[in-house]
Formats: structure tokens, C-alpha cells, sequence
């Protein structure tokens, strides 16, 4: 069982700027790496091809583009609540996440905001592991409802 | 298929292919639920909004939803990415990694993603894309001096041709190891071709 509440609201009055979002922790063994590939749907083989990605200059396969995004997307609709809206969503890939690696996402809030009518939050993101530091450092806007909408 | 460093014209590729529109791809099949959930399983999402019709038609979009984390090109095209003949799509469109955009490598990594999500994508939805080529440069990598480097702008249109998300995608290609050595080849055997 999830100990997340999707079912509740995260209000924009109730964010503060520095808000730690402690996001979550996952292990890439041989069944992750089969579910990158079929999740993400993403058959370039420097993803499942050891040989080739060795070929190619790469220490080994590392995990792609799809499954990076769905990690820190989790990231951000895991805290969002119900009616929270992820607007922006950007991020940098400097580092490899690789087989064997304990992978984390977390985030921290940088500025809230209103924009026209949007009540918005904005976040760094970052993705790390245990093999080589930051691997994806990202920012992302994420739009919250109003307790007392004017 | 690779080239040369030396035979290849940046300057032309340039003035070629920046602001070219590379793909109209179309989606094979409407929004499904079971791609979403293979995409929430990836990364141990549980969220109802994504996977539970029964409890998404309570919430805010009235139904199940793609989560934003879930790159809308596998509706809005024929699925599985690269194109491949493996696959039975069309590798013409999009020519693998680099779109199309001659390049000495082809090898494909992906550097920098900026996602813009506009409207909720629903199950039964029936997306299409347009993708376009906003940059091309050189910057070399370790691994490669002749690496290319390719922007591209991507806006991701729903059934009532509504901008539903726009996607900017920076993908670096190069060469393998042994391909970077053969330029020396070349360079001892007999220098720049004419």
C-alpha cells in the first residue's frame, strides 16, 4: 500500500518557499531495466544492450530519457494532490543512472507565486545516485489550488 | 552511416535544416489505459488519477489522464521509439536520432528535456505531433570533437487540434570510439580530401 493520500489537496497557501519535498529511492536491478523498456517504449539499444553501449564509448546501458522524465513526473504529481497541475517541467541529463545504482529523486521549493489567475509553485528538482553523484538536475512549476479563490 | 568530420559543412546543415518541419506524425491508436499503466509501473507510480478509472472519473479531469511524466510522442506517433523496422514503423519520418539532420556520428544520447504541459490528455484522445528543428550546433565531447548537438521544438495537438503540451528536446550525436580513431586513418593515409 501507498503511503501517499492522493485523494487530498495540497493548497498554495500552504506551501512556503524552502518546503523540502523528500520524493523517493529506487534500486535499478535487472527487472528495473526491463521496465524502462517496456514502460518508456524506448528500444535504442545503448539502453539494453550492454555490448553496444560498451561499443559506443558508454561504461555499460543507462536508463532513458522516458523513464528519467516518469521518475521526477512521480516526483511531482506524488505531491501535487488531487487538483494540482504540473505546468513546467524541465531537466538536464549530466550523469548516468546505470544497472546496480540506487537511484533518488527529491525536490525543494524556490519561489510561490500568482501569475494572471495561476497560483504557482516553483521547485528544483534532482535526481542522484550512489554510483556518481547528480546525475539530472532539473526545475519544474507546478500550479496548486486556492483555499480562498478571489 | 557516418561521415568524415572534414566533409561535413555546418554552415549549409545550418541554413538547411534549422526551422525545417521534420515530422506531422500522426498516432496509430488513441490514448489507452494499459500504455499508462506499463508507464506508471516503470517508476512505481500508484497514483488513481492515472490507473483507476472508477476513482479518476471523481476527480478533476473527470477521468483517467496521462500523467505528465509520460512523453505524449508514444500516442502521437506510431509507438515504440526509434522508428524501426522491428517495430513495422515508418524510420523515413523522424530518421532515428538525429531527425534526419546529416551528422558525422549516429550514435543518440539524449541531453536536455523542457516540458510545457498545457491541457489534460485523456484516455480516448487522438493526439498528433509536429516537430520542427530549432538549433544545430557543434560542441565537442570528450568522447567526440565532431559531436553535433540537435534542438528540437515539438507541439503536441489533441482530436480538437488544441495544443495539449511542447516539448523541446536537445539530443547530442556522435561517433563510437572506433569511429572517432578512423579520422586518424584518414589523416595519415593521405590528409583532407579535395
Amino acid at each position: 500500500m501507498s503511503a501517499i493520500n492522493y485523494a487530498q489537496e495540497r493548497y498554495w497557501e500552504d506551501v512556503s518557499v524552502g518546503d523540502e519535498l523528500p520524493g523517493f529511492s529506487k534500486t535499478l536491478n535487472w527487472t528495473e531495466m526491463v521496465l524502462q523498456v517496456s514502460g518508456s517504449q524506448d528500444w535504442n539499444l545503448v539502453h539494453h544492450d550492454s555490448d553496444f553501449a560498451q561499443e559506443s564509448g558508454m561504461p555499460g546501458i543507462f536508463y532513458n530519457t522516458g523513464w528519467t522524465t516518469g521518475m521526477l513526473g512521480r516526483l511531482l504529481t506524488d505531491w501535487a494532490g488531487r487538483s494540482g497541475w504540473v505546468e513546467k517541467l524541465s531537466f538536464q541529463m549530466r550523469g548516468m543512472n546505470s544497472a546496480g545504482a540506487t537511484v533518488r529523486v527529491h525536490a525543494t521549493v524556490t519561489d510561490k507565486r500568482m501569475e494572471d489567475d495561476r497560483a504557482l509553485v516553483d521547485l528544483n528538482i534532482l535526481m542522484e545516485n550512489d554510483q556518481v553523484g547528480v546525475t539530472t538536475p532539473g526545475k519544474a512549476t507546478v500550479r496548486l489550488p486556492r483555499k480562498n479563490p478571489a | 552511416m557516418t561521415m568524415h568530420p572534414d566533409d561535413y559543412d555546418l554552415d549549409a546543415i545550418k541554413e538547411e535544416w534549422i526551422g525545417k518541419l521534420i515530422s506531422e506524425a500522426r498516432g496509430r491508436y488513441p490514448v489507452e489505459f494499459d500504455p499508462i499503466r506499463r508507464h506508471c509501473h516503470m517508476v512505481g507510480d500508484l497514483n488513481p488519477a492515472f490507473l483507476d478509472p472508477e476513482i479518476a472519473a471523481q476527480g478533476p479531469h473527470g477521468g483517467v489522464i496521462v500523467p505528465p511524466s509520460m512523453l505524449p510522442t508514444y500516442f502521437a506517433a506510431d509507438g515504440p521509439w526509434p522508428p524501426t523496422a522491428a517495430a513495422g514503423t515508418d524510420a523515413e519520418t523522424t530518421a532515428v536520432f538525429s531527425f534526419g539532420v546529416p551528422t558525422p556520428g549516429d550514435r543518440g544520447i539524449n541531453m536536455e528535456v523542457a516540458w510545457e504541459y498545457l491541457e489534460p490528455i485523456r484516455v480516448g484522445d487522438t493526439l498528433r505531433l509536429e516537430l520542427r528543428i530549432a538549433d544545430v550546433f557543434n560542441k565537442p565531447i570528450s568522447l567526440d570533437p565532431s559531436a553535433i548537438w540537435i534542438v528540437t521544438e515539438t507541439a503536441f495537438f489533441n482530436q480538437h487540434d488544441t495544443v495539449v503540451a511542447r516539448w523541446r528536446n536537445t539530443m547530442l550525436i556522435h561517433r563510437s570510439p572506433e569511429q572517432v580513431a578512423s579520422d586518424a586513418q584518414r589523416n595519415v593515409s593521405g590528409g583532407k580530401q579535395p
